[in-house]
């Protein structure tokens, strides 16, 4: 009977160790491959942040975006833009960093959206927003909120990103 | 001693002549043409494919940048390169009003441009490689560049013009 129960355990540590050899990159949280995107200002006439839970990312999407002071790190090659306007804008992005005020002026708050979630979100806007912390992104800022609304000083990780795109002052280097 | 100075000034200028010539018929046949600089008004390229270099991919020479093209049609053109021999650097310079090129590998230390626009622009996996920018359409304008290596299927130069400057 002993020899039973002591067989069933080598068993379920033999069983125990398999899946970590098979399955070693769920286990690991295997991740996507990223880009850095940093942008000194932005100014839209309609966003919308929306968090995938799913996919543990957040999907941001405009028809038009102006950026300033652009710069791109992507494997190893920097792109950096003056200027960049932006149509059919699309990025999917894993972290997102930035300051939103008001006027471009005033400070708002300090949002950091990790993988769908919020980690730090907008205090009394928020609710209207869907920018709430401990909730997942979900905000479409649209007139008259983006009018009164920049995000300045933004730090993206991006998986990808696909635009329409016109920039002044180009430089791409190593 | 004036005669001779002529002799050798000829004989300097066909040598680098030969290079420039024996370069550029390189550009035209799609041979490699190392370290130089490029520069151009405007460029309108079609199929862009950027991406940065790996070690399999450019010979040991790993942080460069690459540049495919499909198709350009490249306004104001120069190439320029210098070299020094015999203690005098020259100035070798080849420039085409208008060029329109075919299949374009350029591989690139920096790249610059007053504008640049793109459409269909996407950043992220795309065919073999994990990281590229791509885009359906490119227009770059007051383009300059550090070539270390260019490939062109075919060119056509229209009104090119070689010339040589003492530095």
């Amino acid at each position: 009977m002993r020899f039973h129960q002591g067989f069933k355990l080598a068993f379920l540590v033999f069983l125990s160790l398999f899946a970590l050899i098979i399955f070693p990159v769920p286990l690991l949280g295997g991740s996507e491959p990223t880009f850095q995107i940093w942008a000194n200002s932005s100014s839209t006439d309609q966003i919308n942040i929306v968090g995938d839970v799913n996919e543990n990312i957040t999907l941001v999407t405009t028809p038009s975006i102006h950026l300033e002071g652009v710069t791109i790190l992507i494997d190893n090659v920097c792109l950096c833009l003056d200027d960049v306007d932006l149509e059919n804008f699309y990025m999917c992005v894993e972290y997102l960093e930035t300051d939103i005020e008001i006027f471009g002026v005033i400070p708002l708050a300090h949002l950091v959206i990790n993988g769908s979630h919020v980690d730090e979100g907008i205090p009394l806007l928020g609710a209207i927003l869907g920018l709430q912390t401990c909730h997942t992104a979900d905000a479409h800022l649209g007139p008259p909120l983006t009018s009164l609304i920049r995000m300045n000083n933004m730090y993206v990780v991006a998986r990808e990103l696909s635009c329409k795109l016109e920039a002044e002052n180009v430089v791409i280097r190593v | 001693m004036e005669g001779f100075g002529k002799i050798a000034g000829v004989g300097l200028a066909s040598i680098f002549g030969i290079v420039v010539m024996t370069s550029m018929a390189g550009v035209s046949l799609g041979m490699p043409v190392s370290d130089f600089q490029f520069s151009a008004d405007g460029i309108q390229g079609r199929g862009l494919n950027l991406y940065a270099g790996t070690i399999s991919e450019n010979s040991g020479e790993l942080g460069k940048i690459f540049i495919e093209l499909d198709g350009a049609d490249i306004a104001e053109m120069c190439i320029s390169k210098e070299m020094s021999i015999g203690g005098l650097t020259v100035r070798a310079i080849v420039k085409g009003s208008s060029a329109e090129a075919m299949s374009v590998l350029m591989k690139c230390e920096n790249f610059m441009a007053t504008t640049m626009a793109a459409e269909n622009l996407g950043m992220g996996p795309s065919g073999d490689k994990e990281f590229a920018t791509t885009a359906d359409v490119l227009n770059v304008k007051n383009v300059r560049a550090w070539v270390s290596h260019m490939n062109v299927g075919s060119i056509d130069l229209n009104d090119l013009v070689i010339k040589l400057e003492i530095v």
